[in-house]
């Protein structure tokens, strides 16, 4: 009846590409070596066109930053390594800080922080629950949550940001110990090391690379795939509110539009940093070096004295590129 | 009451078609069946939501999200999905206004504009579809991330509101042909176009291909990568439109303009049945998911619902919507 | 789609493929191939797993290249052909997985690729549901609703439309791979009928399957092949089942296979009235200590379902499993602390995580073993899997060495090694040797003998009939999800297994 003809058209160029090994090696060497590269050749560059950078106070800012931005990127690396994501954590930071400074009136600072922990491991509950027994897509389930929680942030607080932040948020993010180091860099690095800990030296770990690398295999080896995921999510919440409340004790009071960024650049540090989307690949050095680079850059926008909207345009081209790149990698290194 | 006798036999045969109806199309009977019980529930509790000009409220209430929405379903219906709707509308409108600024509010400016508008929607999908099929990254990923570039890009274009919209611009979004507001007709048209688009034409079902199955629809000779830039170029397109409206509507280019709409869209979305895997759908789902949430809205209002707690009940529905529709495929 | 009728009988064939080589990676899968398919003829193709039938069809269907040889279409001579080509050429194929998207009509599922037009871009959708029903009738398949979803068909019904999909974009010649594979028995009727009306309308007809009945009832002609050669081509009137059994088997034994010397034991375990999931019916049997039992069988008939299930991955309707006297565990973690494993049949899918190294992937079951107070301990890490991979000879021997990078011998080694470590004392082998080389192969079986010696029980399922005859004690043949005969080692012969594998009655299969 009719012939089938294949024009061939300016995708098909694409489609075709053949992947050469010289071609995957070299993608895949740079979308693990990206972020540290660049992060030593921004800190040499900083040091020529804005030397204010290494000014003790700046240096001081972007340690507490990193540190937070750090904290909550444990999390996500976590997840995403299981083939999920977690959209909500900006929220869930704002929730949790709120939860804490806002309880507190009258109540005791211990209970508050339960409350909060016990709230965020509600969530990361939740979302594991949707992505595992629902089968609901990692980002619906977690945007919905986004949603959700922002609601319920509003109806918590009814909308005032009140309360005095207490002692013991400033304790872990501002305080300096030892007189210089910012107490926020030492719970990252702590948080780092454990979290590493984990990934290698214990079963744990070795279940998430599993259940991210080869559900399927996993299965077929006995670990309980949905256990993982759960328990990931719970983890990622948490980190979540961890690094929320460190935020409000850096920042001194509770802000509305506290963690709003942490969602894009969470997720773009820990991509830049090596982890793919589909699971199983990467690590937390790289993701420490893909914090460093965000903040690093977030940072020289500030101290060139550029207008705030540079900041933004450059958290969503570094999640652009850094997606474009793994999402690039992932597809060569599966052909 | 002859429908109502007969021995049971019968009585399933002569509503057999109604059965297969209310199968097929399962998740849109749902979905209207709930407005209409929502509908009655706060006809009874309050009069004055049954009056004439509150539906039309509701309708008008509708048309932004509504317009954004059906260009949503249909980058969801090829699997993915656009989270920078709201920022293209935003972006648009600024772009617009600042045009306006810049000219003086000259009215004879408003056509050819309209058409700048919709060209940077294009222009703007076709950014988002080339880098989701060039890449092969993460559509979700990509477009969140585009839409911060957006983000930073509006708060460049200004951080305040824009004045010097020409007044005749301003009068098209309460513009009525007669009793029917203009606006509601180009929602019909756009949405009518898309439906026709998407149940009656070639390019329309490959969309439904590639959501459904690429294996699939690369043997049935399907375009893929084409297929799916034409989806996001639509959605870009649509969003603009709805950018255009919101411009006519606020009066000002409007810096913090649709903020939140593309989460309300993927609501609007999947509440309308068309599932958040992709290959399955109808327009007249979104449709109805759209009504229901500007419904809901209104009755929000009437009853008086704290308005903290509005949020929190919207945030509650997203997350029973998104919790209901399992699909059977698994990790 | 004018129906074409039956008038050169038998001059110049349909399709031609002459003298057909294919190499995989140095191995042969086809040498010297030749084949033919006349018009208004179902021809049959058989031969056992791995004989080189799917390379034969995906060279026909363009999706691979000849390496040599020719492929003759419509008396036009051509080199290779491919996807494209093929199907503007008439040539449709309907496999067992099916091709059809199950939330659109079916109407719309048959012209896909190519709906009937009006103006202004849109499609005619009465045309198509019209021409979909005038394609459905003439397959004697009217009463299947064209506006109807795909997937509120049952599969007879889905397999028709992969058919008409076919007759739609105009295929003269139709390859139907096992298509009543995934029927129950009340539809296999109906298929016979549509493919004989097929016949009927001069279409060419490449029918595989294992059953030998229905090539026997359907077939004009049929083709033997056997290690990637033609055995021989005949008229179907011309033959019998015993005779094609042994043209798809009988070669000479070769020894490389360690003989068998362990004593048998105990009853490691027992099946009795296993029911799976509707697909496999009244399993019964025993393994014992040091014995070695071969699960035989062509393609689908029930073997990898039932190891999964001995492990805990599948779905039991009724029966039981005794393990050591107690009843199996349900989850492979648990079968294998109680000793029970599965070396599974797809190594890459099932059996590792392919982008980490081999010694992650060979401690992954055995993480309890390695760890003290809940921390890995890198030592004896290295020291277990230093040990595997020295027992099992895996070369190259550096355990970091990521399992992507490795050869098919050396992954399914791993595969082996892992489970291995957890000390077993009954271990399933799913096709142990597919697709990995020579030397290997003699590896794994030699390590097979060795934990038959120390007292090990092994269930070890096959496609290739003389590893099972060189290492098995005894053999169970399976078809269609039931066992059809237990062999003891004398009567092991590969038609002896192969006529238990093809015996077929329609009757004996229960509906759904």
């Amino acid at each position: 009846m009719n012939s089938i003809p294949v024009k061939p058209n300016v995708f098909s160029r694409f489609t075709t590409l053949r992947a050469n090994q010289r071609l995957v090696s070299g993608v895949d060497w740079a979308g693990k070596w990206a972020a540290p590269i660049l992060d030593i050749l921004i800190l040499i560059l900083a040091g020529f066109i804005a030397p204010a950078f290494y000014n003790p106070e700046n240096l001081k800012t972007v340690g507490i930053q990193i540190a937070i931005l750090g904290v909550v990127a444990i999390g996500q690396t976590v997840v995403l390594l299981v083939r999920s994501i977690d959209l909500s954590v900006g929220m869930l930071m704002a929730l949790g800080a709120v939860i804490v400074v806002q309880t507190q009136e009258g109540a005791s600072i211990p209970l508050a922080l339960i409350e909060a922990f016990l709230t965020a491991a509600a969530i990361g509950l939740i979302i594991g629950l949707l992505v595992t027994k629902r089968q609901v897509p990692p980002f619906v389930a977690t945007f919905g949550m986004m949603v959700f929680i922002q609601g319920a942030r509003l109806a918590y607080s009814h909308g005032q940001a009140s309360g005095t932040v207490p002692e013991l948020l400033r304790a872990i993010s501002i305080n300096p110990l030892g007189g210089f180091l910012p107490a926020a860099l030492v719970v990252w690095v702590l948080a780092n090391l454990a979290v590493l800990f984990v990934l290698k030296l214990t079963p744990v770990g070795r279940w998430i690379y599993a259940v991210g690398g080869n559900p399927a295999a996993a299965r077929y080896a006995g670990i309980n795939i949905d256990a993982v995921v759960i328990g990931a999510h719970i983890f990622c919440s948490m980190s979540a509110l961890l690094g929320g409340l460190m935020l409000s004790g850096y920042i001194g009071y509770l802000d509305l539009g506290l963690g709003a960024d942490y969602n894009t650049n969470a997720i773009a540090a820990v991509v830049v940093g090596g982890t793919t989307f589909t699971g199983g690949r990467g690590n937390l050095y790289g993701t420490a070096a893909g914090v460093v680079l965000l903040i690093l850059l977030l940072n020289l926008v500030v101290v060139l004295g550029l207008p705030i909207n540079w900041q933004l345009a450059m958290q969503g081209l570094v999640l652009v590129a850094a997606t474009a790149l793994q999402g690039f990698r992932q597809f060569l290194l599966n052909r | 009451m002859s429908i109502l006798t007969g021995t049971p036999k019968e009585y399933v045969d002569r509503w057999r078609p109604v059965f297969a109806f209310i199968r097929k199309n399962g998740s849109i009977v749902l979905i209207y069946g709930i407005i209409l019980i929502i509908a009655l529930w706060a006809s009874i509790f309050s009069p004055a939501f049954r009056s004439a000009p509150n539906m039309v409220n509701i309708l008008r209430q509708s048309i932004i999200i509504g317009l954004i929405a059906i260009g949503q379903s249909v980058v969801v219906i090829t699997g993915g999905m656009d989270f920078t709707v709201a920022m293209v509308a935003r972006t648009t409108a600024l772009t617009i206004a600042t045009i306006f600024l810049y000219s003086h509010s000259n009215s004879d400016l408003i056509i050819p504009l309209i058409f700048l508008g919709i060209g940077i929607g294009l222009i703007l999908g076709l950014i988002n579809g080339v880098l989701v099929t060039y890449t092969h990254a993460n559509p979700f990923v990509i477009t969140f991330g585009v839409a911060n570039i957006l983000r930073g890009i509006d708060l460049a274009i200004s951080q305040n509101p824009i004045r010097g919209i020409p007044a005749p611009y301003l009068k098209i979004y309460d513009a009525q042909i007669g009793i029917v507001p203009v606006n509601i007709i180009v929602m019909a048209l756009v949405w009518f176009a898309a439906w026709i688009f998407t149940t009656r034409t070639r390019p329309g079902r490959a969309l439904f291909a590639v959501g459904g199955s690429e294996r699939i629809a690369r043997l049935s000779a399907i375009r893929i990568n084409w297929t799916l830039v034409m989806a996001y170029v639509f959605s870009g397109a649509c969003a603009a439109l709805a950018g255009l409206f919101l411009l006519s509507r606020n009066g000002v280019g409007d810096p913090a303009a649709a903020e939140g709409m593309e989460f309300q869209s993927v609501v609007a979305v999947a509440l309308g049945g068309i599932s958040l895997y992709g290959g399955k759908g109808s327009m007249i789902g979104t449709l109805g998911g759209v009504l229901l949430i500007a419904m809901l809205w209104n009755v929000f209002n009437f009853m008086h619902v704290d308005i903290y707690y509005q949020q929190l009940l919207l945030g509650l529905v997203v997350l029973i919507a998104v919790a209901a529709y399992k699909s059977p495929r698994s990790l | 789609m004018a129906e074409i009728t039956n008038t050169n009988q038998p001059s110049q064939p349909l399709l031609e493929l002459n003298n057909i080589d294919k190499s995989f990676a140095g191995i042969h899968a086809l040498s010297g191939v030749s084949f033919n398919l006349r018009d208004g003829e179902i021809h049959a193709l058989v031969g056992e797993n791995g004989a080189g039938k799917s390379t034969l069809i995906k060279i026909i269907t363009g999706a691979y290249t000849p390496d040599k040889g020719t492929i003759d279409l419509n008396g036009v001579t051509y080199n290779s052909l491919d996807p494209e080509r093929a199907r503007r050429l008439g040539i449709g194929v309907v496999y067992q997985e099916f091709n059809i998207l199950p939330e659109l009509s079916v109407a719309e599922n048959i012209f896909l690729e190519a709906p009937p037009m009006r103006r202004f871009g849109l499609i005619d959708m009465k045309k198509r549901t019209q021409m979909a029903t005038q394609l459905l009738e003439r397959l004697g398949q009217g009463n299947i609703d064209p506006n109807e979803q795909v997937k509120n068909l049952t599969v007879g019904e889905q397999q028709i439309v992969e058919i008409t999909k076919a007759l739609a974009t105009n295929a003269r010649i139709l390859i139907l791979d096992e298509p009543s594979a995934v029927l129950p028995s009340r539809d296999l009727d109906r298929l016979f009928n549509v493919i004989k009306t097929l016949r009927a309308e001069g279409h060419g007809i490449i029918y595989i399957s294992h059953r030998l009945n229905e090539i026997f009832e359907l077939a004009d002609r049929v083709t033997v092949l056997k290690d990637g050669k033609t055995v021989v081509t005949k008229d179907v009137s011309e033959t019998n089942n015993t005779e094609l059994v042994r043209f798809m088997v009988g070669r000479a034994l070769t020894d490389m296979y360690p003989p068998a010397d362990a004593k048998q034991g105990n009853v490691l375990l027992d099946v009795s009235h296993l029911n799976i999931e509707g697909t496999v019916f009244d399993i019964n049997f025993q393994v014992h200590e040091g014995e070695v039992v071969g699960l035989a069988g062509l393609g689908g008939c029930g073997r990898t379902t039932v190891c999964r299930t001995l492990v805990g991955l599948g779905k039991i309707r009724s029966g039981q499993i005794q393990y050591l006297g107690n009843r199996a565990q349900r989850s492979p973690d648990k079968a294998a602390k109680a000793g029970l494993v599965l070396i599974p049949e797809d190594r890459k899918t099932h059996g590792l995580i392919l982008n980490q190294s081999m010694r992650f992937n060979m401690v992954l079951p055995n993480l309890s073993q390695i760890k003290r107070w809940g921390v890995l301990q890198t030592r004896t890490e290295n020291q277990i899997v230093q040990k595997a991979i020295s027992d099992i000879q895996i070369r190259p021997s550096n355990p970091d060495i990521t399992a992507e990078n490795l050869s098919g011998g050396n992954q399914q080694k791993i595969v082996v090694g892992k489970w291995l470590l957890t000390n077993p004392k009954l271990v399933i082998f799913d096709e142990p040797t597919r697709g990995i080389d020579v030397g290997a192969k003699a590896e794994i079986y030699m390590r097979i003998r060795e934990l038959t010696r120390r007292g090990i029980g092994v269930v070890m399922a096959s496609s290739e009939l003389p590893e099972l005859i060189g290492m098995c004690d005894r053999i169970l043949v399976f078809h269609e999800g039931r066992i059809t005969g237990e062999l003891a080692r004398a009567d092991f012969t590969e038609e002896a297994i192969m006529i238990l594998a093809t015996a077929t009655e329609k009757s004996a299969l229960p509906c759904e």
